[in-house]
């Protein structure tokens, strides 16, 4: 009883998260940098204080590693041709120029630290081996397109 | 026409060192491969792992990056889906087998069993065990797109083979045949 009790709860603070926040964010690969980036380095604990402050610190805990997991499922069952759209949405969500992104994606590979915890090895050694043809797809992309002016 | 037996010898055994190097980069990404390590704490096996099965073997990923990408991705691409297809399908083969280790282990103290489930199982077993390897082959050999395209040409065979029974007016007595002595069979029984 306490347990379905507890799903139903963190279901719910799931979808006040998807609503109030994920839906802002474009796209599902900004969505994963964002979910990644709420957890913690050393302890792999995920924060969010307004989540917290709404259910419970553990219920926002739960509530994010479940929302980690299922754009994290999305993005590995998408095709790479998807990824690469989804790339090119985030590149253009950061500002830098998509050589300069595509140069600082490939030098420090922030993908492997997106993955969620609970992944397994093949899984993740799918989704890293499909991100960098992504990216490199993305990269021959832009070489291939003419370069635009850059704004004043 | 006589074959020299030392000659059919010696090519056999070039034709396997030729796939052996060929398949080398293959093995050797294989070894360095991430999905090696030991990380604690994940399981070895999800529902999501599954599910990886059907993009690993799809062409659907290999055409879009064939089109306009350098042969050197291209063929770095076809290494990591080929070690990826051989990796699934070891995986695939160990949770099954695993699977089936409990299921045995249950069953030896069970007094419930039923043979024919047991056998059925066994049988059903086997036959995984059989096609398992026989795509682990395949795979190894021509990549997982090959593979894929094997299970296609089979199909394919099927559909030719059975417009063919249908098109022989022998073959379609025959099976008519069949189709009224088993309806028999069934209403005695």
């Amino acid at each position: 009883m306490q347990g379905s009790l507890r799903c139903a709860e963190v279901e719910a603070a799931c979808q006040d998260l998807s609503l109030r926040t994920l839906a802002q964010i474009d796209g599902d690969f900004a969505r994963l940098i964002y979910l990644a980036s709420t957890r913690d380095y050393n302890t792999g604990e995920y924060y969010h204080d307004g989540l917290a402050w709404q259910f419970s610190e553990k219920i926002a805990q739960d509530a994010l590693a479940l929302c980690h997991q299922m754009v994290f499922r999305r993005l590995v069952l998408c095709s790479v041709k998807e990824l690469v759209a989804q790339l090119e949405t985030y590149a253009s969500s950061t500002h830098l120029s998509p050589s300069d992104f595509v140069r600082t994606w490939s030098c420090l590979q922030p993908y492997r630290v997106v993955i969620p915890r609970e992944s397994t090895a093949i899984t993740r050694y799918f989704f890293i081996s499909n991100v960098r043809t992504a990216l490199a797809v993305f990269d021959s992309r832009q070489v291939a397109a003419p370069q635009r002016p850059q704004s004043a | 026409m006589i074959v020299d037996p030392y000659l059919l010898l010696a090519a056999t055994t070039l034709l396997i060192v030729v796939m052996l190097v060929s398949r080398r980069s293959v093995s050797r990404r294989f070894d360095d491969a991430m999905f090696r390590d030991d990380t604690p704490g994940p399981e070895q096996w999800d529902s999501l792992s599954l599910e990886l099965g059907a993009q690993i073997f799809s062409s659907e990923d290999l055409d879009f990056v064939a089109q306009g990408s350098s042969s050197k991705l291209l063929r770095s691409f076809r290494e990591e889906r080929a070690a990826l297809a051989l990796e699934w399908l070891e995986q695939v083969r160990d949770e099954i087998g695993r699977s089936m280790g409990e299921h045995v282990r249950a069953a030896r103290v069970s007094r419930g069993l039923r043979t024919v489930d047991e056998l059925k199982l066994a049988l059903e077993f086997a036959l995984f065990q059989l096609s398992n390897r026989v795509l682990y082959c395949a795979v190894w050999l021509h990549g997982p797109l090959a593979a894929g395209n094997l299970v296609k040409y089979s199909t394919r065979l099927a559909a030719e083979l059975k417009g063919l029974l249908q098109n022989l007016p022998l073959a379609g007595s025959v099976a008519v045949e069949i189709i009224k002595d088993d309806s028999k069979r069934s209403v005695v029984s």
